[in-house]
């Protein structure tokens, strides 16, 4: 009897994977970086596509880019995202990966995230990543904007696969922390000779007279305690740091931002 | 007709009126509402407070016996004018203030026959121990100190002191805040309320001892205390024998101020201690009144030791009655470099190594 429940359960559980298989992971048929604008060179081309496959495989995390001329009126964002979804990019069954869209009509930039794509890019590591690539997309060098791009998708992924996705908080420059801990051991060993040096004061004047207090000769006969009034100060708690998310049309999860250049 | 109240708002000093129309308390300055009865128990307390007054009845010491006082030889240092006094028979040849040698005056006149004295109880094997002791220990003392110091000029001196005995009455008025916080899925939550705090009763003290020799600096006499009055007996010359004494130079009179400041403080810590339960306590007002404030003059024993170092003077005290030893010691400049410079680096590369562990 056990037997039987052990391979029912075996099956559901195959079953469930191979199911979830089939409905996440269709394939992408389309390269990680799709220039329809044509803003690239064939050699550039080529170049940036190998990257952003290397990167994508090193992290298990597709790293994309599309050019477009036009958006054909959809919003940057609902683009993105159906872009990503029906295009079948993304890496493994939960269809990790990040994808930068560009459209020339209007100058949009959009960014799409998915999977874990959305826990390693959080609000805050969007930020980062386009306030680094859109001068140079300001300043026509698609070239460099798009290889910024996946240096910065390899950084952040790099950190999150650590443990701590960025979160804004800048790294310490060497100096800085050179300097914190300079002060840090000043500090202590102030506290520490500074007692040493204590030890060799004795002399001091005695501030009070508690030494020759009368034995029970103390007596409070008045203590009063009254209530005046108080006041009540009500503070917003600090919001916690995260990635924003959105629903796309096809009903999946995405995080992201975008904005002109 | 409604009787006018006027009173002052606790939390910012305006003048608050009675609202008849809402029947409530409330500053038209800063909207604290209050009851009625607070503010008439407020201002009650404020009519009990009564103004300082610190009066002594100084009649310490007193004259001399007949014949008593022919038996005390004083003797003068040239060097630092300082006067001692001994028994016939104690032959004094150094200043214990200055190590210089001192003159013979003659027999003592002019001042007053101390009321007590404590007598010795611990003698110069015991303060050379407590010597030793006091240099034990302490990392930045220069090494040579120890072994240069002539530890046997040791010197047992009675010390004058102006001894205060009086009743303090207090009136202590606090203001003292408690603080509760708690919060919610939105916001955090802090109130502070804000109490007015009354402390009035009396404490005793006996025998707050004040320096009475200029020789001998104030700090470190209050360094060796407490003496314990217990062992102290009415004055008699024959204590006098094998040891010098201090002449008073400052009276009773002028010693007064020191013991006022003394009880001030200790009455105001004793009336605290007793305001519990707050964050923050914060006294407004405090008068203080004493009674029955009589002052004596005794003498209390001292070892002494003067040493040059250097070219700076270290002087050395230990209580002749309980062997509290004090004394402040020469810093070894070069061994505080060493020891500052060591710490930092070595503090300073954990704390370098720990940022890098966590990352950031």
């Amino acid at each position: 009897m056990r037997k039987i429940v052990l391979i029912f359960l075996l099956a559901v559980i195959f079953l469930m994977a191979s199911v979830s298989y089939v409905f996440a992971n269709n394939d992408r048929h389309l390269p990680l970086l799709v220039d329809d604008a044509d803003l690239l060179t064939d050699s550039e081309e080529e170049l940036l596509n190998a990257k952003l496959e290397s990167i994508s495989s090193k992290h298990k995390c597709e790293v994309a880019i599309v050019t477009v001329d036009s958006l054909n009126g959809e919003d940057p964002q609902d683009y993105a995202d159906d872009f990503f979804d029906y295009n079948g990019y993304g890496y493994g069954i939960n269809d990790d990966g990040i994808l930068l869209l560009i459209s020339m009509e209007y100058s949009d930039w959009h960014i799409t995230t998915h999977g874990y794509a959305i826990k390693a890019f959080t609000d805050a590591g969007l930020d980062y990543l386009s306030g680094e690539f859109l001068p140079y997309l300001s300043d026509g060098d698609f070239n460099g904007a798009f290889t910024r791009y996946a240096d910065l998708c390899d950084e952040l992924l790099t950190m999150a696969r650590n443990g701590s996705p960025y979160d804004g908080k800048v790294p310490m420059a060497f100096t800085t922390r050179i300097l914190i801990s300079l002060g840090v051991g000043i500090v202590i060993a102030l506290i520490v000779t500074g007692i040493m040096r204590a030890q060799l004061k004795s002399v001091r004047f005695q501030p009070a007279a508690e030494s020759y207090i009368k034995k029970n000769s103390f007596n409070a006969s008045v203590s009063r305690d009254l209530f005046l009034y108080s006041k009540v100060d009500r503070r917003a708690k600090p919001k916690n740091t995260s990635s924003t998310t959105h629903t796309s049309s096809s009903g999946r999860t995405h995080g992201g931002k975008g904005g002109k250049f | 007709m409604a009787e006018l109240l006027e009173y002052k708002c606790p939390a910012c000093g305006g003048a608050i009126n009675f609202d008849s129309r809402t029947q409530k308390m409330k500053c038209p300055y800063c909207d604290t509402e209050f009851d009625l009865e607070t503010l008439k128990a407020l201002d009650e307390g404020l009519k009990e407070e009564f103004t300082d007054e610190m009066v002594w009845e100084t009649q310490a010491g007193s004259e001399w016996q007949e014949g008593e006082a022919e038996h005390i030889n004083t003797y003068v240092c040239k060097s630092c004018g300082g006067e001692i006094v001994g028994d016939e028979n104690t032959a004094a040849t150094k200043c214990p203030f200055c190590d210089n040698p001192v003159v013979m005056m003659g027999k003592l006149s002019g001042v007053l026959r101390p009321d007590y004295v404590i007598p010795f109880k611990l003698d110069k094997k015991a303060a050379i121990e407590g010597l030793k002791k006091h240099l034990k220990g302490k990392t930045l003392l220069p090494k040579i100190f120890k072994d240069e110091n002539r530890i046997e000029e040791i010197k047992g001196i009675y010390v004058p002191f102006w001894l205060f005995n009086a009743d303090a009455d207090a009136n202590i008025r606090y203001k003292a805040t408690r603080v509760r916080s708690w919060s919610d899925s939105n916001y955090n939550y802090t109130e502070t309320s804000y109490y007015s705090v009354w402390r009035a009763g009396s404490v005793g003290y006996e025998r707050v001892p004040v320096d009475g020799s200029t020789k001998m600096p104030d700090d470190m006499m209050e360094s060796i205390e407490p003496f314990n009055f217990g062992d102290a007996v009415d004055f008699q010359t024959a204590y006098l024998a094998g040891y010098l004494a201090d002449k008073y130079d400052v009276n009773a009179d002028e010693s007064i101020d020191r013991a006022n400041e003394r009880i001030r403080r200790s009455t105001e810590q004793i009336f605290a201690s007793t305001v519990k339960g707050y964050t923050s306590v914060i006294p407004e007002s405090t008068s203080i009144r004493l009674r029955n404030g009589k002052a004596k003059y005794a003498l209390y024993p001292v070892w002494l030791l003067n040493t040059v170092w250097n070219g700076k003077r270290y002087t050395f005290a230990m209580n002749g009655q309980t062997g509290k030893f004090v004394g402040d010691l020469p810093l070894d400049k070069a061994a505080y470099w060493r020891w500052f410079g060591g710490l930092t680096a070595a503090c300073g590369i954990i704390t370098f190594l720990i940022t890098f562990l966590l990352g950031l």
